[in-house]
């Protein structure tokens, strides 16, 4: 078994599904909706990135920034136009989020048409480390995917815009007593997020080599676990549960190969029925 | 009774089509197309009344559609047993699944769903037996009954016309009766519900069970229509799309709803010759459209228009009365 490849492997997972989760857990937190939409917003990313990158010829990391924003600012109009007049109604809220994908992922099919493109990486060659080789591409993304969630974790928990999210999450109507601007705030927690989705669509893309536009539905299968088992509105929640489920399904894969999401399925049904919090969530409730 | 009238006549003008369209086997696609897309959009309405969102429809018509294309295919039965099985066996799953999940809130359910319809995509997609990437071909036509042996479209026609009468008056009797009006109570307040008395998982996995055995019979017959079955019948997309039809068409009417808005998207992307990428985003607009401006759905068009003509002639008798006096 090569283990270092498919520790590897985990690593890259982890990388990828943290980032998603934690912009989906955010939006979660502040909009308290579930936005499907998510992955196609992942999808999004990728496709900015190919753009720029593959076809104009700008710099990988330019493109990187392009896909950031981009998204970004989508999910803010997003926010502004369809979850904030649903605000506190689960159904409908719901329902445009599961409507948005339709939108996005059959525009994307329009327009960039249904071909997949083949995608090369921003970085070639490979490494040797502890004996085993491994790709320079994956480790710098790993790396940069690592430097991003240690730059959230700051955001979030030592400056005064992350302390305003995180009381927004908490009780809404609590924090705008304290003066903090919730307009904002989830505006501003909206583009993180969405933001983080189109980094992690632009990482990844040349990793996996392929961009087609339902490329985020397998990842919104992944989010949607990794938030259950995190917990709903918790950014180290959805990093822990993305390690544990990178991994599982890393190592699961090599052994049951598919069926590691049978496997996955069956953990989230017993973390429902046991503790829908998740690991580190809070109580989901429609209004703050 | 006008309900009744309504329906009555509807069906008959189903039945005449039936007729004159024997010969235009594009035409009678399509409305066999619309009729189970009514089905399958009706019987997850019911899942909805009792409070639960389920993103896992398509999943549930994909294990009866998997089901009678094996029983018929590998087993040797007969169509006409394979189709009432293939219900049972995918409300039996739906009531082992459903033995869990019932209990959680509206959002976790429907995360369990997605995950779950997800989850029989990965299965399907890599168990050759049921498919796998290619899906079961050469599935067999429904066997002989009498004369009909279903050479033509005109047979499946009349076929699932009335499988979807069935359908119909089954939910009918259901939700006119006292088990229907536990359902909606359920739907309405859980806990009052339960504080009255009743056992409300039990209810529940009633109203799942129901709901997921018609999408198995429908499952079943789209199988051998088609003769075909593929994992891409049964995406969570499709489960979308059956959720698209009962709340474009009207939540509120439990079965009139359903037929309206199947009847109207499926129509209007054949009239309009919309190609099928663009369907999903005609689709997808619609239903964000008449979630914000007319969330009643479409079937409460009529009654809005009336709402808004009086609303208006209300204004002109006044200035009229104003003037003479």
């Amino acid at each position: 078994m090569p283990v270092a490849q498919i520790f590897l492997n985990a690593l890259l997972l982890t990388m990828l599904y943290s980032l998603v989760s934690s912009g989906l857990t955010l939006v979660l937190g502040i909009a308290r909706i579930v936005n499907f939409a998510h992955g196609s917003l992942y999808m999004l990313g990728a496709y900015v990135t190919y753009y720029v990158f593959q076809q104009v010829g700008l710099p990988f990391p330019v493109a990187l920034v392009l896909a950031i924003l981009g998204v970004g600012l989508f999910g803010v109009f997003l926010n502004r136009v369809l979850f904030r007049p649903l605000a506190g109604q689960f159904f409908a809220a719901i329902i445009v989020c599961l409507g948005l994908v339709f939108l996005v992922e059959g525009g994307a099919a329009i327009i960039f048409t249904e071909k997949e493109r083949g995608m090369s990486a921003f970085v070639t060659g490979t490494v040797s480390i502890f004996g085993a080789t491994l790709s320079t591409e994956r480790i710098i993304v790993i790396i940069t995917g690592a430097l991003v969630m240690v730059g959230l974790f700051y955001f979030i928990n030592r400056t005064k815009q992350g302390a305003a999210m995180r009381a927004v999450a908490q009780d809404a109507e609590a924090a705008a007593l304290q003066g903090i601007n919730f307009n904002y705030t989830s505006a501003l927690a909206m583009g993180i997020g969405c933001g983080l989705a189109g980094l992690a669509g632009g990482l990844l893309a040349p990793v996996f080599g392929v961009v087609g536009p339902y490329m985020g539905q397998s990842i919104m299968f992944k989010a949607i676990l990794v938030i259950t088992l995190g917990g709903f509105g918790s950014v180290p929640g959805a990093f822990i549960a993305a390690l544990l489920i990178g991994f599982l399904e890393s190592f699961g894969f090599w052994y049951i190969g598919a069926w590691v999401s049978a496997v996955l399925f069956a953990i989230v049904i017993v973390i429902l029925l046991i503790r829908p919090r998740g690991i580190l969530g809070m109580e989901y409730t429609m209004r703050h | 009774m006008v309900k009744k009238v309504v329906f009555g006549l509807f069906f008959l003008v189903l039945l005449a089509l039936g007729a004159i369209l024997r010969n235009e086997p594009y035409w009678l696609h399509v409305i066999i197309v619309c009729i189970f897309s009514s089905m399958l959009a009706m019987s997850w309405l019911l899942i909805l009344k009792i409070g639960h969102l389920s993103l896992a429809h398509a999943a549930f018509m994909g294990i009866g559609g998997v089901s009678s294309a094996l029983l018929v295919k590998e087993a040797g039965l007969s169509f006409w047993l394979a189709l009432p099985l293939s219900g049972l066996i995918a409300a039996t799953i739906a009531v082992v699944l459903g033995f869990p999940i019932l209990r959680v809130k509206g959002i976790y359910f429907l995360i369990v769903t997605f995950a779950f319809n997800e989850l029989v995509g990965i299965i399907i997609r890599n168990w050759k037996f049921l498919g796998g990437y290619v899906g079961l071909i050469d599935v067999p036509r429904p066997n002989h009954l009498g004369g009909i042996d279903f050479s033509s479209k005109a047979h499946y026609y009349y076929l699932i016309l009335f499988l979807a009468v069935v359908t119909v008056i089954v939910l009918y009797r259901v939700y006119s009766s006292r088990i229907g009006r536990i359902f909606t109570s359920i739907g309405e307040d859980e806990d009052l519900a339960q504080s009255v008395g009743i056992n409300v998982l039990k209810y529940k996995l009633l109203a799942f069970a129901i709901g997921c055995f018609f999408a198995g019979l429908t499952g079943s017959f789209v199988v051998h229509y088609l003769n075909f079955s593929g994992a891409e019948m049964y995406s969570t997309l499709q489960s979308l799309n059956i959720q698209i039809y009962a709340i474009v068409g009207g939540m509120g009417f439990a079965i009139g709803g359903p037929i309206v808005g199947a009847f109207f998207l499926t129509l209007l992307v054949e009239f309009l010759d919309i190609p099928i990428k663009a369907q999903t985003l005609v689709y997808a607009s619609i239903l964000i459209l008449v979630i914000f401006y007319l969330r009643g759905g479409l079937i409460t068009l009529p009654q809005k228009v009336l709402e808004g003509m009086t609303r208006l002639s209300k204004f002109r008798t006044k200035g009229t009365s104003h003037g003479t006096a």
